[in-house]
């Protein structure tokens, strides 16, 4: 088997000796290529950027491909970088399962002479140009934790559900919360009391959101920063009576929950997902072409949504994410 | 012989025959298994009233003519004939059917089931409402019959092999046929239980059932057979009353020649003490054993099964710890681990069990003529074929094994031929001491005598040689002394002259013998009397029984792991956390009810959270966009879809013959690649269906979630259906013997193809009810959740080989998991820890329940 | 008689066997996508498809051997992320390599002794024994490092990870797996160590009437699991220059599956490693090219799923059809 392999590699070698790898520094003429690498394959929150993604490629041109592991990891990711850069995209746009396992494989690709954007979930800085943020990181733990203070009066236990305990972006969202109330006079009444993680799973999420409730008498809301976390907790609050009671937040389409968020039991902290996918595009053909680098002050157009400036770190936001409430939850297609 | 016939559902076939008449018959038989002609043109009459000996040496074709009558075989030319009516047996069944009853030389029997279900299932037809109190008081008066004292309810496994040979017969008279077939069922029996059997003979002879009797014992054969028929290499050579042939002339029949003298002499002069045994016991076994063995003898080791003497041979090859006693060697005491140990000092063992023990039958006859030897067929520490040869071929030769290629399996070999391999293989070593247990049974009497040869060649050579025998012939034959064991002591030693038959008998039994026309029988005992040492059965009360239950322990463990949660958080049993608790309990249990029915069946599932995930998308999607299909309408599409892929899986599995783990396997990946395709990732929201569809589970029933009492309908039904009815009870029989199922006519294939339907079809519905509880549906539902599924089946105490287990015991692992789950959180463990003590809760849950029943059977063997 | 049988060859066995047939199947997807797939004659391609197999390519080998042997050990993934996690920590310590990796390799042995232990002593079913240490294993590594991850790692440890031997396209991370599989080839196929393994798998009873000491070599197969995982950890961190509780999540039924695909039995005593060895390359290249060909994660499943249980259906049907022509030859040969 090996001598095969060996065999097959002197094969390969030959075959590819005339192809010569384009250099990172070549900029692109016309609209490329953009492979999108979302966390999972078939997730509704990423088909629906990939829409957004696809109307973007209808107005300039290029095309948006979609492909995605059935394991929401980052080993099987980096099959998948790979594989998308052997495809020879243009671009890579990633939202990454591990923001560091992913890193040596994308500066892999870059090196093979594929550019790189981050969208909804980044990568380690060194490894992309530019990251699209739905909003900013700081941002979101700071609505969620704001929106739970206004259900409860700034005043209570709370706990969060999780998604699971290697979530990045969650990681950082808890830590900034932890931060803001130790600083912040206005949440010195609130309490968490418990950082518990639903997996990715309806089922254990509602399990761990009523064993909460049941852990915890005074627990006064949860909130639930995890796509299909809040929607399951919902649903678990309702059949057991406690909807209402305890107060849930946190990030998921709002769509799913538009009948709690209806009655007020619930609040949801979201953006426009489709708009996600659009942007995305839009800037990773301005990076294919050069245009942009990832320095900050620069600007690109994109379409339809006017123009975005990258600020620092590479990022770009996509704008302010809202709170869904009763009023405006009729804005919300997903 | 009263008959079953409250609950079999054949005819009365006995009593309506005269006395002589043919009832069974083969006319002109040939039957052929790839290019080996089996039996050719072979005829053979059972008559009512007679017993028809079949004699012949190993793969003469006994076997096969006993399966064309057992409606195993169809014969290829001729044909199979009840009261002269042509018959077309299509399974062992229909055999049954039509009278015809087989006591099997392995049991096909069912170590998992109960001694009374094992005389019954499969003979009552399909039935719906088995009365388990009935059965038990029929197999009590069964067992009676053929003198067998044990409780009926206790699993077939704890009994003796001889005891289990005892059961078969009763399970063969219970069929109350008018032809009943015996094929060797003495070998593993004590002369007693043989008398016994004979006695009842005689008595069905009366009765004018026509019989058919198996063996390589001669005595056996001309005390019970009218008439003799041999078969030569698959041909009928003749029939003749027993009264006119000679045992000479039978064996010449058999062999197509005379053999020389039966037993050679082994005239070598005993040499220097090898082995010094003194006061050797073992718990539960035999006690206070002590002997000498010379180089150059052969020492006999006499008895009746279970009497102690293959025991005795297990410590000296390491393989039991004595309990006291020593065991020297040229002067040297030594202490055995292991057979490893054994063999370092010059011991082989060759066991009574070939087929089990000695041999891998896969394998080559080469590479098991060299599993003893592997260190030496090496060249630079890999091996050599050459050097494998070199070692096993000389044996081989010198046993003149007859074989095509070294590579042929040596599962193909006959019986004879087998032991060759399996004498060649402990010869390779070059042992000093050589054990030699039952080395005769059931070979032809060529090897037979082959053997003995072999014996008396290595005595002479200096080789100090034990051999344990039943046959007293052969062990008065080969024997220079012997030392005779009964009930783990022993009771006599005798030198080759004082031996007799009589004596032995008598040291080894404590029966009165007697002598009838030259032979050795032992006094009918007057079998009413035996009942006074029956340990008093009403003692065992209900309670004890309760007390014994595996499930006790696990409710034990739940209510260890609840009271203190209890104590610590109050709200552990507030009516909340019950009900939530109860609602997933009710999912988790019907799921893992489902895996339970394919277990048991020794099979496994493993794509049945795809299946729930499949079953949820397409009920969920289907409410969704057909709200007027109603609530029934998902849960049926939903069952619909899951039954479709449980049966997929099923007929894979028994149609295709491929492992269960790996159709599975195969399939969950499948079916979530389908799942994936049509949802194309949408999902399925709480407001996008009807509110109905969420009530389904919602709603409460007098304060008592809905699910749950869905759940425990479910597991109910499900009990039901395993417990009281024959394809239920059929489930286990497959899982707990699939060879034996398929012997005694249980359609395996079937049953196991629907009990993966069942499974599937469970799962089905589990994923409607999911849907319903959990409301967001996407192509990701229950992922993962197969192995917590699994995890609740083996905590639950379901064997993973099959066989065994409740539904009680499930839904006490479904429960004991999620109380786990729900308790740490509760007393407000880290989350980062809840993984880790949860696998550790699994692993304390199997360990104690192992350790448990380990006590158990050791206990169950000290009262033995 | 023997001599003779020693030569009259029964072609039918010697060519129509699994492992050829795996071989033809591979060579045949390769070949395919040489020619038909674009992009997949990259040398970029094939490293990093080499890369990717890396751990399960070291882990499937001693499963086969446990398989073999009638064991099964679902807490490979588990052990890998423990120890890549214990790894992370000693040099999160600024413990050098020369100590870290051998103390890494010893935890694994730890963790396989455990299994071996609860299997041997305590005689339970291996899968239900791994079952429950595939969550006590991973529960320990979130224990030891909650929910953080470790990516500091020596240079020299990632550029392993990451280089590709010398200016060949062969990534250094499959080297591992090259300098094993010969190793464990060997002591299957030609060692009387790997009869011991085929006789325990083929018949527990007998081997253990023959002197072999089944408990030792069950122990041993399930201590070189716990190490060869260990390896594959260290692998999988400087691959992904990451260590962390959830590292490999669920590998343990692909490195399954590809041992089940390389003909070896579940009930024990069958297969070869040979054949293995293809079915690892088979599945690699299909999920190569399915990626290339712009096809998703769960539809490969689906493909691998439906690979599976197609070829073994096949391969029964062919047995069936094997066993009649080969009757047939040797009616032949007794009729003359």
């Amino acid at each position: 088997m090996t001598s095969y392999l060996t065999k097959s590699f002197l094969v390969a070698g030959s075959l590819i000796a005339s192809i010569t790898a384009a250099s990172a520094q070549e900029c692109a003429k016309e609209p490329v290529t953009v492979g999108f690498l979302p966390k999972l394959d078939t997730d509704p929150y990423f088909q629906v950027a990939q829409t957004g993604a696809e109307e973007a490629a209808k107005e300039i041109g290029g095309k948006a491909i979609k492909q995605a592991p059935s394991q929401a990891t980052a080993e099987a990711q980096i099959d998948f970088i790979n594989n998308l850069v052997s495809q020879r995209v243009g671009v890579i746009a990633i939202s990454a399962n591990d923001a560091n396992a992913v890193a040596p494989a994308l500066r892999r690709a870059a090196k093979e002479g594929v550019k790189v954007v981050a969208y909804d979930s980044d990568v380690s800085t060194a490894a992309r140009t530019v990251f699209l943020n739905q909003a900013a990181g700081d941002s979101l733990a700071e609505m969620m934790l704001e929106s739970m203070g206004q259900m409860i009066n700034y005043d209570g236990e709370f706990a969060i559900l999780s998604s699971t305990p290697t979530a990045t972006n969650q990681n950082a969202w808890i830590d900034f919360m932890k931060k803001t109330m130790a600083g912040d006079k206005k949440y010195a009444k609130m309490k968490l009391v418990q950082v518990a993680y639903g997996q990715e799973s309806e089922q254990v999420n509602q399990q761990q959101a009523l064993a909460l409730a049941q852990a915890f008498p005074n627990l006064k809301g949860i909130i639930i920063p995890a796509g299909i976390g809040l929607p399951a907790a919902a649903r678990a609050m309702e059949q057991a009576g406690l909807l209402g009671k305890i107060k849930l937040t946190g990030l998921a389409p709002a769509t799913l929950i538009k009948k709690y968020i209806q009655n007020g039991s619930v609040q949801d902290i979201w953006w426009n997902v489709k708009d996600l996918g659009y942007l995305t595009y839009y800037a990773a053909q301005a990076v294919a072409q050069c245009k942009v680098n990832g320095k900050e002050g620069e600007t690109f157009e994109a379409g339809r949504l006017g123009s975005y400036k990258v600020g620092a770190k590479g990022e770009v936001l996509l704008g302010p994410a809202k709170i869904v409430t009763p009023a405006n939850v009729e804005e919300f297609k997903f | 012989m009263r008959g079953m016939r409250e609950i079999s559902s054949r005819s009365a076939p006995a009593g309506a025959t005269e006395p002589g008449q043919v009832i069974g018959s083969l006319e002109g038989v040939t039957k052929v298994f790839g290019g080996t002609v089996a039996v050719a043109d072979v005829s053979i009459q059972l008559r009512a009233g007679e017993v028809l000996a079949l004699l012949g040496e190993n793969g003469a074709g006994k076997s096969t003519c006993v399966k064309l009558l057992a409606g195993v075989y169809r014969p290829d030319v001729g044909q199979v004939s009840i009261l002269r009516e042509p018959v077309a047996f299509a399974s062992p069944l229909e055999a049954q059917h039509a009278g015809v009853a087989v006591m099997h030389q392995h049991p096909g029997l069912f170590p998992d089931l109960s001694v009374a279900e094992n005389l019954f299932i499969g003979q009552t037809g399909l039935r719906w409402n088995l009365d388990h109190r009935h059965m038990h008081s029929e197999a009590a008066r069964l067992l009676r019959l053929v003198g067998l004292d044990v409780e009926v309810t206790v699993p077939l496994g704890r009994l003796r092999t001889s005891e289990q040979q005892l059961v078969e017969i009763a399970r063969a008279l219970s069929l109350d046929a008018r032809v009943l077939i015996m094929d060797e069922p003495t070998a593993a029996l004590s002369q007693r239980e043989v008398e016994r059997l004979f006695s009842v003979v005689d008595n069905l002879r009366t009765q004018g059932v026509a019989m058919m009797f198996v063996g390589h014992r001669m005595d056996e054969i001309y005390r019970v057979a009218d008439r003799i028929a041999v078969l030569r290499d698959g041909r009928h050579v003749g029939t003749e009353i027993a009264a006119d042939l000679s045992r000479e002339r039978a064996v010449q029949m058999m062999v197509g020649r005379a053999l020389d003298g039966l037993y050679p002499r082994n005239n070598a002069s005993p040499g220097n003490v090898v082995l010094d045994v003194k006061g050797l016991s073992c718990e539960g076994s035999f006690s206070d054993v002590s002997f000498q063995l010379r180089a150059g003898e052969i020492l006999g080791f006499g008895g009746l099964v279970g009497s102690g003497r293959t025991e005795i041979a297990r410590v000296l090859f390491g393989i039991d710890q004595p309990t006291s006693g020593t065991i020297t060697i040229d002067g040297k005491a030594m202490h055995f681990a292991s057979p490893k140990d054994a063999m370092d000092s010059g011991i082989a063992y060759v066991s009574e069990d070939r087929i089990g023990q000695s041999l891998v039958m896969d394998f080559p006859i080469l590479t098991n003529a060299s599993l003893t030897v592997l260190d030496r067929a090496t060249r630079g520490g890999l091996m050599s074929r050459e050097r494998e040869l070199g070692i096993a071929k000389p044996f081989l030769d010198r046993l003149r094994l007859r074989f095509k290629s070294f590579d042929q399996p040596v599962g193909s070999l006959s019986g004879g031929n087998q032991q060759k391999v399996v004498l060649a293989k402990w010869l390779a070593t070059t042992p000093r001491i050589l054990i030699l247990d039952e080395p005769t049974q059931g070979i032809d009497v060529q090897t037979k005598s082959d053997v003995h040869a072999m014996m008396t060649d290595l005595a002479s050579k200096g080789m100090a040689i034990i051999l344990i025998s039943s046959e007293l012939p052969e062990l008065l034959g080969m024997a220079d002394r012997m030392i005779v064991l009964r009930e783990g002591v022993v009771t006599a030693k005798f030198d080759r002259d004082e031996a007799t038959q009589e004596k032995v008998i008598g040291a080894a039994t404590d029966a009165i013998v007697r002598k009838v026309d030259g032979e050795i029988v032992v006094k009918p005992v007057v079998h009413q009397n035996e009942r006074v040492d029956v340990p008093d059965t009403a003692t065992k009360t209900t309670w004890r029984k309760l007390v014994a239950r595996r499930e006790l322990g696990l409710f034990a463990a739940i209510a260890a792991i609840v009271t203190p949660i209890s104590i610590l958080n109050m709200r552990m049993l507030s009516g909340a956390n019950l009900s939530a608790l109860a609602m997933d309990a009710g999912l988790l249990m019907i799921v893992a009810v489902a895996q339970m029915l394919v277990v048991i069946t020794r099979n496994i599932d493993l794509s049945v959270a795809a299946i729930i995930g499949l079953a949820a998308y397409g009920a969920a999607s289907t409410m969704h966009l057909h709200p007027e299909a109603g609530v029934a309408g998902g849960v049926a599409l939903a069952c619909a879809i899951g039954f479709a892929a449980g049966f997929l899986n099923g007929l894979i599995v028994t149609y295709g013959r491929v492992p269960a783990i790996v159709v599975t396997l195969g399939t969950m990946s499948i079916f979530r690649g389908i799942n994936s395709l049509w949802a194309g990732g949408t999902q399925v929201s709480a407001d996008q269906v009807p509110q109905a569809w969420l009530d389904m589970t919602a709603t409460n029933i007098i304060g008592i979630p809905a699910v749950l009492l869905i759940a425990i309908a479910t597991l109910l039904i499900v009990a039901y259906f395993l417990r009281k009815t024959s394809i239920g009870r059929e489930l286990f029989a497959i899982g707990s013997n699939p060879a034996g199922a398929s012997l005694i006519g249980i359609p395996s294939r079937g049953r196991i193809l629907m009990a993966f339907s069942a499974a599937g079809l469970l799962a089905g519905f589990d994923g409607a009810l999911w849907a319903s509880r959990y409301a967001t549906v996407d192509a990701r539902v229950a992922y993962g959740f197969e192995l917590t599924v699994i995890a609740a089946v083996v905590v639950g105490g379901i064997a993973v080989r099959g066989g065994s287990g409740t539904v009680l015991g499930v839904a006490a692992g479904a429960l004991m998991l999620l109380i786990i789950n729900n308790g740490l959180t509760l007393v407000r463990v880290d989350p980062l820890w809840l993984q880790g003590v949860y696998g550790l809760v699994i692993l304390a849950a199997i360990g104690i329940d192992a350790l448990v029943a380990r006590r158990a059977a050791s206990k169950r063997k000290g009262v033995r | 008689m023997s001599a003779n049988s020693e030569l009259s060859p029964d072609f039918v066995t010697r060519f129509a066997n699994w492992d050829n047939f795996l071989a033809v199947l591979t060579i045949a997807v390769i070949a395919y996508a040489f020619l038909a797939v674009p992009n997949f004659a990259s040398a970029f391609n094939i490293s990093q498809a080499i890369a990717g197999i890396s751990e399960r390519a070291l882990i499937v080998l001693p499963m086969v051997l446990l398989i073999i042997a009638r064991e099964i050990d679902l807490s490979v993934a588990s052990i890998l992320a423990l120890t890549s996690v214990i790894f992370g920590l000693l040099i999160d310590e600024d413990a050098p390599l020369l100590l870290a990796v051998p103390i890494t390799l010893i935890a694994g042995g730890v963790c396989g002794a455990f299994n071996g232990i609860l299997v041997t002593r305590l005689g339970l079913p291996s899968l239900v024994v791994t079952l429950g240490t595939m969550a006590l294993f991973r529960g320990i590594a979130y224990i030891l490092l909650g929910s953080d991850s470790i990516n500091d790692f020596p240079e020299s440890f990632l550029d392993f990870g990451i280089d590709t031997l010398g200016s060949s396209p062969l990534p250094l991370t499959i080297l591992p797996f090259l300098l094993l599989a010969p190793i464990f080839a060997i002591a299957l196929q030609k060692m009387p160590l790997g009869r011991r393994i085929y006789a325990i798998g083929g018949s527990p009873d007998a081997a253990r009437y023959s002197g072999i000491r089944l408990a030792r070599t069950v122990f041993g197969l399930f201590v070189t699991s716990g190490v060869v995982c260990a390896a594959a950890g260290m692998v999988y961190a400087a691959r992904l220059a990451n260590a962390r509780a959830n590292n490999a999540l669920g590998i343990e039924l692909d490195v399954i599956t590809i041992a089940l695909l390389g003909g070896i039995s579940v009930f024990g005593g069958r297969g070869r490693l040979t054949g293995v060895l293809w079915a690892l390359l088979l599945v690699a290249t299909i999920r190569n090219v399915l990626g290339l060909l712009q096809i998703g994660g769960d539809a490969q499943g689906t493909v691998i799923g439906l690979l599976l249980i197609v070829s073994l259906l096949a391969s029964n049907a062919a047995e069936r059809v094997f066993a009649s022509v080969r009757t047939r030859y040797f009616k032949v040969k007794t009729g003359e």
